[in-house]
């Protein structure tokens, strides 16, 4: 924690000091050689104080660089033409936009990982106190079935004792291991079902759930400083499917019901051309249900729900035949449905499938 | 007198038995193909998502062809483990045993969720996926009702599904079903208790296949052993082999379980029994299990130890329908799929009872 504390920090100064430079080719080779010197002991001097500030004792002093690298300033820097600093000026400019931004990003980075490493540290260490607490359960899960092996010992005792009250007797190897299985078998099937087993299986599976939770939190935790995709964003995304999924499934399901719809409406007007725009004031009008004189009447009272009186009612409302009935969508029966006050009948009891199914079989 | 009574030459003569056994199964072990996942043709007639609608094929030669059941059979299989289990191999096949009998087979393969499908929710199978298929198949045969099977949470599923969509189902047949996860010898649910379903969920996302199988075996750990030591006895017979692994196949086939579906089953089910005091809600609706007024038929096995059988048989007190029936079978909780006696028995019975409808 504390060097990422330090790197930060040290990133930060040198961010400072590059860009308070405000640099081009002429500033670095007229102000800056001049100030080369000046500019190295202030930047070495920020990173001094950044230490002192973060705690941390410097045992030795910082390198002589500055008189090294004046020299070598010197060398590598033959006066420039003016020509050539334009272009120069535009490279150095490149540059130093690409080491701003990776030394932005460093900063990012490290302070990212700062601000989260408190917290970092707490997820691993609560994952190691969740593996302790696994590790106990375990321990409690497996000494219990120890002790279900001795009592299996024991009733196997107690059952071969029996066995020899009753003058009954092992005659194969095969003979004492089913025996073998079978008392263990009841004996295990016994604890699985008291309330002890029901406690320290709930304590394995839970604590080992968490402990895997707490590694993957600290995980997460790690990856967020890389700005790489965590489970959370996975989650999010998916949730958005499965909405998407669901609204298709409605969607689906409209289009078929409107499609249904409007087979009926248009079947008797799809034969004609529809050439000219009046067509949509023609179609416009809804048209009469089938008429009921063109329907032969059908025993209605077949249909589970219906009885004589409504099987009159429909007749009044026109409706006389299995056909006609089968024909109504949903809105069309809901519609009936209100017509006859029937609160929701009709549909409950599908009087429209039951009469599809009773037109088909005639 | 002492118990033991083995001599040593019956020692001896015991396990030289018991090598030869090993021996000559190993050679069958050896030459053993790549084992089906079902077998009985079919057509996927609908898909969503990782979703297949199966529609087995009819013999077109069968005479029972003609008195094929006009309402179609639509298997809803449990989330966990694969659907063939209805379908291991012809001799042990209910698929195949309900389409000679007459009826036209529909059957939900969920596929295998992977970690997008971690949200999806008891809503989403129940008014997305099933609701999806029960129309494609009234669409398909131009119906309004279908009749429909549910085997163990499958069953589960379409009492829930029965509940919210009453008027699509004709008739209901549950098998090894679990319905009062609070009977006092259901070891699953005892177990469960104390879990923490949403640190569970929450961290580990779907919960993985592998954890649920272990889960499963650890319910009769030692009879875990001794079946093999009961595979070994049969070894030597190829035929008896094949039948053994291919339930080995089935069993350790095991998808991964829904988050979030897992989360509500653990939750409302499991630990709170909900719908049993009908405080059940999935998405918006209460699962009111008085709605179930269509006929029932629910089969569940004497020796389920998965399920025991006091929690199948709770339906009859919980339902409204006053056409309701059990069928007991002498078996373990996978014995009426598999066992070769459940052939000559389940399938039969259930379409007799949904032919008389």
């Amino acid at each position: 924690m504390l060097q990422c504390t330090k790197l930060h920090d040290i990133v930060a100064a040198h961010n400072t000091f590059l860009l308070e430079e405000n640099m081009n080719v002429e500033n670095l080779s007229e102000e800056l050689t001049k100030n080369w010197k000046q500019a190295q002991q202030q930047f070495w001097k920020n990173i001094s104080s950044q230490y002192a500030a973060s705690g941390a004792s410097l045992s030795t002093d910082f390198p002589n660089v500055t008189e090294g690298l004046d020299q070598w300033w010197a060398l590598m820097n033959p006066p420039i033409s003016k020509q050539a600093s334009e272009q120069a000026n535009a490279t150095m400019k490149q540059a130093m936009d690409m080491g701003n931004a990776f030394t932005q990003f460093i900063e990012g980075f490290s302070r990212a990982n700062g601000d989260t490493s408190t917290q970092s540290v707490e997820s691993w260490l609560s994952a190691m106190e969740q593996s302790f607490k696994y590790r106990q359960s375990m321990n409690s899960y497996m000494s219990a079935l120890s002790a279900q092996g001795l009592e299996s010992v024991e009733a196997l005792r107690e059952r071969i004792a029996g066995m020899e009250q009753d003058g009954e007797s092992i005659k194969s190897l095969r003979e004492l291991y089913e025996l073998w299985i079978d008392v263990n078998e009841a004996v295990y099937s016994k604890f699985s079902m008291s309330q002890k087993f029901q406690d320290i299986y709930g304590d394995l599976v839970n604590s080992c759930i968490a402990f895997q939770c707490g590694l993957d939190s600290a995980v997460e935790s790690q990856l967020k400083a890389f700005k790489v995709p965590t489970k959370q964003t996975q989650d999010d995304l998916l949730k958005q499917l499965d909405q998407e999924k669901r609204d298709n499934e409605a969607l689906r399901k409209q289009i078929k019901t409107l499609e249904e719809n409007d087979k009926g409406k248009t079947a008797p007007a799809a034969k004609k051309p529809a050439a000219k725009p009046t067509v949509t004031k023609t179609t416009a009008k809804p048209k009469a249900d089938p008429k009921p004189a063109a329907a032969k009447p059908d025993d209605l009272t077949k249909i589970k729900g219906i009885g004589p009186k409504f099987q009159k009612h429909l007749t009044t409302l026109g409706i006389k035949s299995f056909a006609q009935l089968a024909k109504l969508s949903k809105q069309q029966a809901q519609e009936l449905d209100d017509k006859m006050e029937l609160n929701g009948r009709l549909l409950r009891d599908n009087w429209v499938g039951q009469a599809a199914e009773l037109g088909a079989k005639q | 007198m002492s118990v033991f009574e083995i001599s040593n030459e019956a020692i001896a003569q015991e396990l030289s038995d018991f090598q030869n056994k090993l021996a000559s199964g190993a050679a069958n072990l050896a030459v053993m193909k790549e084992l089906p996942s079902g077998v009985t043709p079919h057509d996927v007639v609908f898909e969503r998502d990782k979703l297949r609608l199966l529609r087995y094929r009819g013999n077109p030669t069968h005479k029972q062809n003609d008195k094929r059941n006009k309402t179609p059979l639509l298997i809803v299989y449990s989330l966990i483990n694969r659907y063939y289990m209805t379908d291991l191999s012809d001799r042990r096949s209910m698929v195949k045993g309900l389409l000679e009998a007459g009826q036209d087979v529909y059957l939900i393969d969920w596929g295998y969720p992977d970690a997008g499908d971690r949200f999806t929710t008891l809503g989403d199978y129940l008014n997305g996926a099933i609701d999806a298929c029960v129309d494609d198949i009234c669409h398909r045969h131009s119906i309004a009702q279908i009749n429909m099977l549910g085997i163990c949470q499958g069953g589960t599923l379409s009492l829930c599904y029965g509940t919210l969509h009453t008027a699509k189902i004709r008739n209901l047949v549950t098998i090894v079903t679990p319905v009062d996860f609070h009977v006092p010898d259901f070891m699953l649910s005892h177990w469960a208790k104390n879990i923490d379903a949403d640190q569970l969920v929450d961290t580990l996302g779907n919960i993985p296949g592998a954890m649920l199988s272990a889960l499963f075996l650890s319910l009769k750990p030692y009879g875990t052993v001794s079946k093999y030591m009961g595979m070994i006895d049969i070894m030597d017979d190829a035929s008896a082999l094949k039948d053994f692994m291919q339930i080995e196949k089935w069993i350790y086939d095991s998808p991964d379980h829904v988050g979030e579906t897992f989360r509500q089953f653990l939750k409302d089910f499991a630990q709170e029994n909900k719908w049993v005091d009908g405080t059940l809600e999935i998405g918006h609706d209460v699962v009111d299990l008085q709605k179930i007024t269509m006929p029932v038929l629910n089969i569940y096995a004497e020796k389920d130890h998965l399920v025991p059988p006091a929690s199948s048989k709770a339906l009859g007190g919980l339902i409204a329908s006053d056409d309701y029936s059990e069928l007991s079978f002498d078996g373990g909780h996978v014995g009426p799929f598999v066992s070769s006696r459940a052939q000559k028995i389940i399938p039969p019975a259930i379409s007799k009872w949904l032919d008389s409808k």
